[in-house]
């Protein structure tokens, strides 16, 4: 086996018995991109004598025994993410060059594990979108199938883990952006509980739903990678004291007592027959691994998706404002006052999708029109989240599906923003509930002679990422998983 | 649900934005679908329910003022669009 081609687990193992060195991983790590991410198009920027730089300083931590399980791993990240002296665009004219000062939160997490980044990642401009076809420079291709879209909007960092161009990667999920690319490139995503990991350093877009979370090829891979990640920040005030971050501690225990329920909303109109299939049949996988599956009912999720894009526009909106043309970034040329310098600025530095949610956010948020879209929207987060306590009040986990279809050709939705939303319907309540949810590939679809994969959903309450670790790699292990 | 122009026009400056002449009736006719989509809304029974702005049990904790050296440091500045002298430099803005 290529060490490309091999897990978090497997490229450690080698590491610290001396048979590879970290400056070799990094070498071949960078010649697989070099070899097919011309097709692929997952990297916006590969960042060579950085990543060399880092193996080297990881190759010192095995010499000198101060190792962990993510020392000398390559890995990408997504370019929403601020790495110092790597360039940060959110895929994006208005940051087209930007250099980061700083590192991110989690930039310095996984400096300190000893990790090493190979490069930026595409996505959606500024995260919004779930093709990363909203990308303003370039386009990425599903490696399990190019003309279909890789999911988005971490559309890149699936692409990259999927393709073997790195053992893991880093994306951002405010609507489903980590677990929907997941599903779509066949690799393992989590988005952790609101505050697990620091926004610190995030390029924001909705803050109060913005989460960054590991994409993997394995469920203890994943594990791994946020137990790297995780941690209480005083820079974001959001960022939660984390009491029990050995996320990895449950995997391998068997789930006798464990109790599924699947809410059938989920299961409904709009799903794919064969995408409600797949995920059944891992609910009859996780059955016989020990678990208690249950149907039931969770009718708040009918209301979920207007309910998150009322709120992530309005956050947009306002996050967005700090793109004035003066601070960082593009500036418009031939400015003659004040008011055009902005203007310009934006309309010419935003993409078609970006300036559309600005305007719908200001829309929603403008007097007259604050309580019937706002605050109703902010209720309806409430009864959502009551809806969900009640739920895991009987259930340990959810099951559902990630995505309502499979992935779809590049070109097909991107003139339809409305249709493009509604695939997000299974991914948005667990935002709007802060809660944790993984993304396992559970099989795959053929269709028009392509192969095109599938995930299920785990949902847990908040903290719950131990417990949903155990089931996904309970099923894992039970051996139909297909990637 | 229709938008008329001068909801866009108002819109548009709010957002300090311009929309160009070409994009108009298709973004004021893909908004107008949204917000009839967010419409759904009003059917929820949401009398006396508690707005939820963030998830995070979060309360305002009070500590000492602690001096730090801020970040407006010279790599900052010079991260901004423009800079000369360690001073962002900036068009003629006023007349």
């Amino acid at each position: 086996m290529k060490y490309s081609e091999m897990d978090i687990a497997a490229l450690s193992a080698l590491l610290q018995k001396r048979e590879v060195s970290a400056r070799e991983l990094a070498a071949d790590a960078l010649s697989a991109i070099a070899e097919t991410d011309g097709t692929i198009g997952a990297y916006l920027t590969v960042a060579e004598e950085e990543a060399y730089r880092q193996a080297d300083a990881a190759d010192e931590m095995l010499k000198s025994g101060t190792a962990g399980a993510l020392t000398g791993i390559p890995f990408a990240m997504k370019d929403n993410i601020c790495t110092k002296g790597v360039r940060t665009t959110c895929a994006s004219k208005m940051l087209g060059n930007w250099l980061p000062v700083y590192d991110a939160c989690v930039t310095e997490q996984l400096k300190k594990a000893g990790a090493v980044m190979l490069g930026k990642t595409n996505m959606d401009e500024f995260a919004m979108g779930s093709s990363s076809e909203n990308s303003a420079l370039g386009v990425t291709r599903n490696p399990a199938a190019p003309d279909y879209v890789p999911g988005g909007s971490s559309g890149g960092s699936a692409a990259a883990v999927a393709a073997n161009e790195c053992a893991f990667a880093i994306g951002s999920d405010t609507g489903g952006s980590i677990r929907q690319p997941a599903s779509f490139c066949g690799v393992v995503g989590m988005k952790p509980t609101y505050g697990t990991v620091s926004r610190y350093g995030l390029v924001a877009y909705a803050s109060s739903f913005d989460q960054i979370g590991p994409l993997t090829k394995t469920v203890a891979d994943n594990a791994k990678v946020l137990e790297a990640i995780s941690c209480h920040d005083r820079r974001d005030s959001t960022s939660l004291p984390q009491y029990d971050t050995n996320y990895s501690a449950l995997i391998g225990k068997d789930l006798s007592g464990m109790r599924i329920g699947m809410p059938k909303e989920y299961f409904g109109e709009g799903i794919h027959p064969q995408v409600a299939e797949l995920v059944k049949n891992a609910a009859k996988q996780l059955e016989q691994a020990g678990a208690v599956i249950e149907e039931c009912s969770l009718p708040a999720v009918s209301y979920a998706l207007p309910a998150y894009y009322v709120l992530c526009c309005a956050e947009a909106s306002s996050n967005l404002a700090r793109f004035d043309g003066i601070r960082y970034g593009f500036r418009a040329e031939g400015i003659e006052d004040l008011d055009q310098l902005y203007r310009k600025t934006r309309t010419q530095g935003f993409g078609r999708e970006v300036r559309r949610r600005i305007l719908l956010g200001n829309y929603v948020l403008s007097a007259g029109y604050y309580d019937a879209y706002y605050k109703k929207a902010q209720q309806a987060r409430t009864l959502l989240i009551r809806a969900f306590a009640e739920l895991f009040a009987k259930y340990d986990l959810l099951l559902t599906p990630v995505a309502p279809t499979p992935a779809y050709k590049i070109g097909e939705k991107s003139n339809d923003p409305m249709e493009m939303a509604l695939g997000d319907i299974c991914t948005v309540p667990v935002n709007l509930g802060g809660l944790p949810a993984i993304s396992v590939p559970c099989g795959k679809i053929a269709q028009d002679g392509a192969e095109l994969p599938v995930g299920f959903q785990l949902i847990g309450p908040a903290f719950s990422e131990a417990k949903i670790y155990q089931a996904a790699a309970a099923y894992e292990k039970s051996g139909i998983a297909a990637r | 649900m229709e938008l008329d122009a001068k909801t866009m026009e108002t819109l548009a400056w709010l957002s300090r934005l311009d929309i160009p002449q070409e994009e108009e009736a298709p973004l004021s006719a893909s908004i107008a679908e949204m917000l009839s989509f967010f419409q759904q809304l009003s059917a929820l029974d949401t009398a006396g329910v508690e707005p939820t702005a963030h998830i995070a049990p979060l309360e305002n904790v009070l500590r000492e003022d602690e001096p730090f050296s801020p970040r407006l440091d010279r790599d900052l500045l010079l991260s901004g669009t423009e800079s000369e002298d360690g001073l962002i430099t900036l068009p003629k803005v006023i007349g």
